[in-house]
């Protein structure tokens, strides 16, 4: 059995499993168990698919704490979650059964620490097994949710709904010409007149032929 | 007819014109590539919008605010990294730092992937350099009194640097010298750096600088 040990500040993590012995430099590649311990008061131990669980949780979690956008994180096995909790986050790890298992309470320095022992251990060339890290991504617009404040947030459209409103209302204001109703027996009197005129255009006008007058 | 004979002289002088490369000719696109990337005018799609230069800024702004000794050691780590990205220097530094669009003194050019990269980098070398410090700030176990001297003293300092860098005309600048305001954005800065520190911070940071950037 080799050991590989990640110690930052009160958080401690131990790494027990099978691999290559080469002095300092020894390797793990089949990991038995770990056990993570937070400043002598809380103490996690679990085996493979507990770390896989974690390092899915903890660092996406972590990431959007940097946007400032905390929220529930669960793994897909849902053996661990992470939620904000009061002025910390909420640690639960379930066991196989899906019972709760563990609630542990964090501070943010604590939770930093863990993040951090988690980072070493992925990126340590002497721990040969298959975890990474989950890819990680800018948010989107409609994601950033607590970025602007709600006022900020429904200022434009608000101000756009007002603008148009008002901007209708103006337009009521301004008189229209008013339309001349015009009647049934009005509209035949005037299409008579109108065939009669035209009448009246086409009757030969009858013209006198000039008489010559003699030359002197 | 002129022209024809014209035509007809060059033909002659040369029997085996080398031909001219067409569309329909098979060109390697990795060669295309290479030499569209190499065209000076072309340019380089940004990592990081301007929220993005706002916040790395402000970052490296808190790191100087926790240690006054950090804007040397940014400068000294850049040097001592050999970045690729042109001679390094002090000045050099403060031209990549002025791309943030809140400075008093602000430049219009863009900054390359590679600077970008090599300051996230360094915020996150510098975030570990210092994290005894951030921890003691967020730690809950800390003594309420003397966590809330530090917390004042922190924004104080970090009031100081932004009052005599930002544009006071910027609102968001305007708003750094509301006390409570102040407070607020100084634990939202050491909450990032703390979860940016070390190695596998850079991701989560780069991540969070591209924030809204995605469709």
């Amino acid at each position: 059995m080799h050991t590989i040990q990640y110690m930052l500040l009160g958080c401690r993590l131990h790494l027990v499993g099978q691999g290559v012995e080469d002095g300092d430099n020894s390797t793990i590649t089949e990991l038995k168990q770990f056990t993570l311990n937070l400043e002598d008061h809380v103490s996690l131990v679990g085996d493979r698919p507990h770390l896989e669980a974690l390092v899915e949780t903890l660092l996406p979690y972590a990431r959007h704490i940097v946007s400032a956008q905390a929220r529930e994180c669960k793994s897909a096995n849902g053996k661990v979650s992470i939620t904000p909790w009061h002025r910390g986050h909420r640690l639960r790890l379930r066991n196989e059964n899906g019972s709760t298992r563990n609630d542990v309470q964090l501070d943010d320095g604590e939770l930093a620490n863990m993040v951090r022992c988690l980072d070493a251990v992925i990126h340590d060339p002497r721990f040969q097994l298959d975890i990474t890290a989950p890819p990680m991504q800018g948010l989107r617009e409609r994601e950033l949710l607590n970025r602007l404040p709600l006022r900020r947030r429904l200022a434009a459209p608000l101000g756009g709904l007002v603008l148009t409103m008002a901007l209708m209302g103006l337009g009521f204001l301004i008189p229209v010409p008013e339309r001349v109703r015009v009647t049934d027996s009005e509209d035949r009197q005037e299409d008579t007149t109108a065939v009669e005129t035209i009448e009246e255009q086409v009757i030969p006008v009858e013209v006198e032929p000039e008489t010559e007058t003699p030359s002197p | 007819m002129a022209v024809l004979l014209l035509l007809a002289l060059r033909l002659k002088a040369h029997p085996h014109p080398e031909s001219a490369p067409t569309v329909a000719d098979d060109i390697d696109p990795l060669q295309l590539q290479q030499d569209d990337a190499g065209f000076p005018d072309r340019p380089e799609p940004s990592l990081v919008g301007r929220h993005g230069l706002q916040q790395l800024d402000l970052l490296m702004t808190t790191l100087e605010a926790l240690d006054f000794r950090c804007g040397e050691g940014m400068v000294a780590s850049l040097q001592r990294k050999g970045v690729a990205t042109g001679a390094m220097g002090r000045v050099e530094f403060w031209k990549w730092r002025t791309t943030n669009p809140l400075r008093l003194t602000m430049r219009r050019n863009r900054l390359k992937q590679a600077q970008v990269m090599a300051m996230v980098a360094l915020v996150c070398d510098m975030a570990a350099r210092v994290y005894p410090l951030l921890h003691q700030l967020v730690s809950v176990r800390e003594e309420p009194s003397v966590a809330e001297a530090r917390w004042a003293l922190l924004t104080g300092r970090l009031q100081d640097l932004i009052r005599q860098r930002m544009n006071p005309k910027r609102a968001a600048m305007q708003n750094f010298a509301d006390d409570e305001y102040a407070l607020a954005m100084t634990k939202t800065m050491v909450r990032t750096l703390i979860f940016s520190a070390g190695p596998g911070g850079q991701q989560r940071l780069l991540a969070s600088l591209q924030d809204g950037m995605r469709p």
